[in-house]
């Protein structure tokens, strides 16, 4: 058996223990668990995120109160929103928010995508319309014998009724008239017997002889035609009445392409064109041997082949040679435009279940990423339609995601979101990708320019004037809000949380050490001590900190003697933090500067178990990152 | 022929998305079941790179504390899935080299043994699976988790990068020489080699 079969076969999920879930569970539950420290390492952006999305739309609403009123004042020297040419509502963000309107999903069809026939019942039903076509051909034979010619039609038949199962899938019988306009159909599904292989009452041997390979898996069998009657594939419990199917599935044209012939093609396991071949064995009453989910797993595949369906049925072995097949037809004879107009059309198609358009907007893009293959206006228009009716946080995500493309042609679509996308994390999320990848672009300029000018939200405008002209202004913004006594204690760290929608893809990391500076970590310390105690503000504190973890200032370090070193009971706790993590999040910061004596004291005390007992644990674990171990 | 059309029912990817914002809102049994979905998954990818049933469930559980820990991160069960096996797979393959480092790594007859208590596939053939499993507890742990998330878990080459955190050709690389050493250990000992 060819070893990549047998690793498939052989390398299935191993079952977790019954109780596993369980002692997650526990584990979940016990008052260590939530390691506050880890998360704000790798998380802090997001969740900068998080609360920014509640400060914005705290902002908005404070705004909506009084739009005349700016959140800060502009700085003097900076530039002021200009807005002697408003965006029309219907091309640009306008003066106001409103949600994307899921609508512009809804109405589109399918336009480049092979448009599927609907002539099934099911679609004279009124179901949605499907996408693809299959023609089912009568079962071609070769063989006289009524009893495999009437197992191979009932198989079919089976077959057919999985196949039609499938959402998208309309099914044409090729006995049945064609449709009154003649349109034919996109794939056409053709069984074919092929010849009976010997069998001999001997122990298992499987394996070539004589030069023809074959590849068993027990339960189905792929192998070369020509060579059958040389191949002994002797499989326990089977009987010798029964005989091997091909399934071909192929599209549908007036002149079929040319292929290789079946045996070199069964040989290789690589399918030329988009033929694919399936090998169960059916029994005289056409139901496959010793397989009983194998014509379910047969119909998942040649879903999975024709849209790109996850399989479901418990055929595995079926399923993973069909499978390995379809990454073979891609891999081997792949047709990028003809796939990516078919992703295209499942991403525009709104009727559509949300993880299939996902799946088709991941084809894409990998169909992008992997194959170098540009996409099309007609995929963009797709993909930007699709974005437009995801949630903020999702466009935001799948932008970033395309970022990654460098793809110039993605740059317009990119451009009109920045002007349009309702929110303000998309649009911030925009200005860190495009200015970094396409900054020199004069098109990409313009509209970051008029971006800066005509914005509704000041942050935003701020941020373009930062891609356009650099950290000063940006700075100034930054001071400016957080010396703003009028806001909230969340208002006045939005700038500083937002900065990281603003780096582009490849700069994860910690965005708040651009903007800090003696002035800033001092406002921030400032603002800390202020609301310390209060359970109200609690995420703002933590955040506040976040923000000051690296930061190597006297006063930065004060603050984090001060915290921990408070009586647990003067420390607030709330539903998403506890005291002992709040105040953990000084640690990092006192672990760096542990060799200062009166840094070195209050971390004694801590080991020691004389001062706040619960953080000696995250003492622990802090100073060993430091690379100081503790017995 | 007639062809009879049921009605379509949501797939489990509707409930597992719909599990994940509840989780994320903070619902525990939507985060209970998320790891019963993904339980099996992340346990076998950790045991079959590791050899080693403790070490597995061990890591198995970290990477759904740490996943709690990161909901908002996580963005859909498809960047859930990617995310777990991301996370397992790195931690497996670093419990692997400092165990290496520390001179605690077992014998491989230790692990060809254990290799033996992982269950075939049902109806396969036990002998050769558990010939199949030594043979890949030979391969280096880097290159056990290519070709483990490639064949257990049918990620492609470009998902595997981005899971591992590796070039393409890395990945390419890892697994043409695996699945041709595999190919080799196989044929020759089918020769008697």
């Amino acid at each position: 058996m060819e070893i990549e079969l047998q690793l498939r076969e052989v390398l299935v999920a191993q079952k977790a223990d019954a109780a596993f879930a369980d002692r997650v569970m526990a584990r979940l539950g016990s008052a260590e668990v939530i390691d506050i420290r880890t998360r704000q390492r790798r998380h802090r952006i997001l969740l900068g995120t998080l609360l920014a999305a509640g400060v914005a739309a705290a902002m908005f609403v404070w705004k909506m109160s009084d739009p005349s009123k700016a959140v800060v004042q502009t700085q003097a020297g900076l530039p002021q929103p200009v807005l002697a040419e408003p965006l029309d509502a219907d091309k640009g963000i306008a003066g106001k928010e409103s949600p994307p309107t899921k609508e512009q999903g809804t109405s589109i069809k399918p336009s480049a995508a092979p448009v599927a026939v609907a002539v099934s019942s099911a679609a004279a039903q009124g179901e949605p319309q499907r996408r693809f076509t299959i023609l089912v051909m009568p079962p071609r034979d070769s063989m006289g014998d009524a009893r495999a010619k009437s197992a191979l039609k009932s198989f079919q038949s089976a077959l057919a009724q999985e196949l039609v199962r499938k959402a998208d899938l309309a099914l044409l019988d090729a006995d049945a008239p064609r449709a009154a306009d003649g349109a034919r159909a996109d794939f056409r599904l053709t069984l074919s017997l092929m010849q009976v292989i010997r069998l001999r009452s001997e122990p298992v041997r499987i394996g070539p002889r004589g030069g023809a390979d074959g590849i068993v898996d027990g339960k189905t069998m792929t192998y070369l035609q020509s060579e059958a009657d040389k191949v002994d594939a002797l499989i326990p419990g089977l009987g010798d009445n029964y005989w091997p199917v091909e399934v071909m599935i192929d599209e549908d044209r007036p002149a079929p392409r040319q292929v290789q012939p079946a045996g070199a093609v069964l040989r290789t396991g690589l399918p030329v064109g988009r033929y694919l071949y399936i090998n169960p064995y059916i029994g005289m009453d056409g139901a496959p041997m010793k397989n009983a989910g194998c014509v379910a797993g047969i119909a998942g595949s040649l879903q999975r082949f024709v849209g790109g369906e996850s399989l479901t049925e418990p055929c595995r072995s079926s399923e993973r040679i069909a499978a390995a097949l379809v990454d073979a037809i891609r891999q081997q004879a792949p047709d990028p435009f003809f796939m990516q107009q078919r992703l295209a059309a499942q991403l525009r198609d709104a009727t559509l279940p949300q993880s299939e358009r996902k799946a088709a907007m991941s084809g894409l893009f990998a169909s992008a990423q992997r194959d170098g293959v540009a996409l099309d206006g007609d995929s963009i228009a797709a993909i930007a339609q699709y974005i437009a009716g995801q949630d903020p946080e999702q466009r935001s995500a799948e932008w970033e995601r395309l970022g990654f493309l460098l793809s110039p042609e993605l740059v317009p679509a990119m451009l009109t979101a920045l002007r349009q996308d309702a929110d303000e994390r998309v649009r911030l999320k925009l200005l860190g990708i495009l200015m970094p990848a396409h900054g020199a672009e004069q098109s990409v300029l313009d509209v970051i320019d008029r971006v800066s000018r005509e914005d509704p939200r000041e942050i935003v405008r701020m941020a373009a004037l930062r891609a356009l002209h650099g950290d000063a202004q940006w700075l100034g913004y930054v001071k400016a809000t957080l010396r703003n006594g009028n806001l909230s204690f969340a208002d006045r760290l939005h700038p500083m949380l937002v900065e990281g929608l603003l780096l582009p893809p490849s700069q994860p990391g910690r965005p708040q050490h651009r903007s800090m500076d003696e002035e800033i970590a001092g406002g921030i310390v400032k603002l800390v001590r202020e609301n310390l105690t209060d359970a109200t503000v609690l995420e703002s504190t933590m955040y506040a900190l976040l923000l000051l973890e690296n930061v190597d200032r006297p006063e930065v370090q004060d603050l984090q003697l001060e915290i921990v070193q408070l009586p647990p009971e003067q420390i607030p706790s709330g539903a998403r933090i506890t005291g002992s993590q709040l105040a953990s999040l000084a640690l990092p910061g006192l672990a760096r500067h542990r060799n200062e004596p009166h840094v070195r004291r209050v971390l004694d005390q801590i080991l020691a178990g004389q001062l706040n007992p619960a953080l000696r644990s995250q003492v622990v674990k802090h100073l060993a990152m430091v690379g100081e171990a503790q017995k | 022929m007639e062809f009879t059309t049921p009605a379509i029912s949501p797939g489990p990817t509707a409930n597992e998305a719909a599990d994940l914002q509840r989780a994320r809102a903070g619902d525990r049994s939507a985060f209970r079941r998320l790891v019963l979905v993904h339980q099996d998954r992340v346990y076998s990818l950790a045991l079959r790179i590791t050899g080693h049933h403790a070490d597995a469930e061990e890591l198995a559980q970290d990477a759904f504390l740490k996943f709690h820990g990161a909901m908002a991160q996580v963005t859909s069960p498809a960047h859930l899935k990617h995310w777990l096996l991301r996370t397992v797979a790195h931690r497996a393959i670093d419990r692997l080299r400092q165990a290496a480092r520390q001179g605690r790594i077992l014998p491989l007859e230790a692990l060809e043994g254990r290799a033996e208590h992982l269950a075939p596939e049902p109806g396969g053939d036990p002998m050769a699976a558990a010939h199949l499993h030594r043979l890949l507890l030979k391969l280096q742990p880097d290159a056990r988790a290519v070709v483990l998330l490639h064949y257990q878990e049918d990620l492609d080459v470009s998902d595997i990068a981005m899971v591992l955190e590796m070039p393409v050709n890395t990945v390419k690389s890892h697994l043409r020489r695996s699945v041709e050493w595999l190919r080799a250990r196989c044929a020759g000992e089918e020769h008697g080699d």
